[in-house]
């Protein structure tokens, strides 16, 4: 699989604090990557370093297979597109000069994408308004719009719902779906609006106090969060015979537990082990969520 | 491309700042009060003389005082503050905006986006100087008469004096591009500007102490019967003098005073020291800004 971003055993520190402790992380290309953590785990110090806008204190990061200290990592972050906390944009110019300024500082020739990248992010109608005067979710938009003017393949979005109406969320989650299906792009997202994350993402990445505690697919994400039946009985080996008789999916988790993933008449069931020398102790029926594999995951106790 | 020594990126985020420069009120504005205040300093002086009744109609008489010179170079006295307004502002939207972020992200480099800024910055400082002494010029030739002093003073007083500026702007942007908030960058750099120009003032007093004060002996009904010259105290001597001058054309805001009264002596050594002055703060300001965790 290639990968536009690695990093390894990458650290962050301050004064002491550790803002990212030997963090690890792939993001594979044509993904959209969430990148889960709660407040103060070191979401933004990673898109921080990544950016460039800090150095790591230990360990390094690659970007498109070029190591951040080569002399190519310019010429590569040509291809990224960034919104890092807070749009970056200038209040006082209107929406389309924003994307002129920015079209400068790339040095892309003509301003003829502008309209365009305008229509792509629904600002086409905002005229001599003043970015000042825009709601945060316009605001928002026009980030993402000067983060995409370099036409780039990588886009990293820090919070982006952050504080916006349903409405703006929804017009949020379109574009970047849109950008990744329709242009492939690339898309990192932090966030910790997991509800929101978990209707995009095709991979995700969680962290926890700077670490990396788990990168996985949306697929095996999704399997992991199935709903099903657990099934706790005296020795699985029994059980798993009468499953495998009864034809329906299962996984064995130790000696005594097991997940179904099927619709089991349980008195069917309980006869049939009874009928092994197994005893059914206890079925219990499961849906986490994405949330409550991230609490699991990371433990539900407050930092703060 | 690695040709141009880097040059070629800078060209690219100086063509993105002078365009924001052109779209902000910042620059029109402080070129209007510019503009405005070499007008008025040529007609405030244009109606003192008229109130004194000096006819400037007479050629000669407009020339000997020298009138137009005493206008035109008052820049030199508040360029350091505009410049200090228009830097902190201006550079200090990068940070409060966030756009600085744009340009890193996209593989610009430190040195480039540090270097790109200080030229804008002082760009946009000479411009405004331009603007007043063009305006200062053209009400005050037709009023107060043409130049009378030798064209090589004046020539090295407007070349000294943006030499000055750029000293000023090398320092205004080391502040702002080495301090995140625009706030605190912008109180930074003005009240530097101020306490300099204070600074300059004060260290000219004690240039110009005259070294000997007289002592006016009175009779007993009032009348002066004699004046006896006594050594003054306040009169710089020896190493504390040449410490005085030499911070007093160090200082950009000391060479202000000097280019304003076009009393200076030696303006190759002011032109050395500016340019001195400009280099080393923005080498030292870009090497800071290199290592600045930004956010």
């Amino acid at each position: 699989m290639e990968y536009v971003l690695t990093t390894q055993g990458l650290s962050k520190h301050y004064k002491g604090f550790k803002a990212l402790d030997n963090l690890t992380m792939r993001v594979p290309k044509g993904s959209i990557y969430g990148f889960v953590g709660r407040n103060g785990a070191g979401k933004t110090t990673l898109i921080r370093l990544i950016c460039g806008l800090q150095a790591p204190t230990s360990g390094s990061y690659s970007l498109y297979g070029t190591d951040f200290t080569e002399k190519g990592i310019a010429k590569i972050r040509r291809r990224m597109g960034a919104v890092v906390e807070t749009p970056s944009i200038y209040l006082e110019l209107t929406a389309e000069d924003n994307l002129k300024e920015q079209f400068r500082v790339l040095g892309v020739p003509s301003d003829d994408g502008i309209p365009e990248l305008l229509k792509l992010v629904g600002l086409e109608d905002t005229g001599k308004k003043k970015a000042r005067n825009f709601s945060l979710g316009m605001k928002q938009r026009l980030g993402i719009a000067v983060a995409l003017a370099g036409d780039p393949d990588f886009l990293v979005l820090d919070e982006p719902v952050n504080g916006l109406d349903p409405q703006g969320i929804i017009d949020i989650r379109e574009l970047i779906l849109k950008l990744n299906r329709e242009r492939s792009i690339t898309v990192l997202i932090s966030s910790h609006i997991l509800d929101e994350l978990s209707r995009l993402a095709t991979h995700y990445g969680f962290i926890d106090s700077g670490r990396m505690v788990k990168e996985l697919s949306a697929r095996e994400l999704e399997a992991a969060c199935r709903k099903c039946l657990r099934i706790q009985v005296t020795d699985t080996r029994p059980l798993a015979r009468v499953l495998d008789g009864m034809g329906v999916e299962y996984k064995i988790l130790d000696d005594g537990q097991a997940d179904v993933f099927a619709q089991v008449n349980i008195s069917q069931l309980s006869r049939a082990l009874d009928a092994e020398g197994c005893e059914l102790l206890s079925a219990q029926e499961r849906d986490e969520s994405l949330e409550s594999y991230f609490v699991n995951l990371v433990g539900g106790g407050s930092r703060d | 491309m690695s040709t141009w020594w880097g040059v070629a990126p800078v060209i690219k985020l100086l063509s993105a700042n002078f365009l924001r420069l052109r779209k902000t009120n910042l620059i029109w504005g402080s070129l209007g009060v510019c503009v405005g205040l070499g007008a008025l300093a040529a007609l405030g002086e244009f109606r003192f003389q008229m109130s004194t009744g000096a006819d400037l109609s007479v050629p000669e008489v407009a020339q000997a005082k020298a009138l137009l010179e005493g206008q035109f170079f008052e820049y030199a006295a508040f360029i350091g503050i505009l410049a200090a307004e228009l830097i902190a502002l201006f550079v200090g939207t990068e940070y409060s905006d966030g756009a600085i972020r744009n340009k890193l992200v996209v593989g610009h480099s430190r040195l480039s986006i540090y270097f790109a800024n200080l030229i804008a910055g002082f760009a946009g400082s000479l411009v405004c100087m331009a603007g007043y002494m063009l305006s200062c010029f053209a009400v005050g030739a037709p009023l107060l008469g043409g130049f009378t002093k030798p064209a090589p003073l004046l020539l090295s007083a407007i070349f000294g004096s943006i030499l000055m500026l750029a000293a000023f702007c090398a320092i205004f942007t080391f502040v702002t591009m080495n301090c995140s908030k625009k706030s605190t960058s912008a109180v930074i750099c003005l009240l530097g500007s101020f306490v300099l120009l204070i600074v300059a003032v004060v260290i000219n007093a004690r240039l110009e102490a005259p070294e000997f004060i007289q002592n006016y002996e009175m009779s007993v009904n009032g009348q002066v019967v004699g004046a006896v010259p006594e050594p003054n105290p306040m009169y710089l001597r020896g190493t504390e003098r040449a410490v005085y001058q030499f911070l007093y054309d160090l200082l950009p805001a000391g060479q202000a005073v000097q280019y304003t009264t076009l009393g200076f002596t030696d303006p190759a050594r002011l032109m050395g020291l500016s340019g001195l002055e400009a280099v080393v703060f923005s080498v030292a300001g870009a090497a800071l800004f290199k290592r600045k965790d930004l956010k």
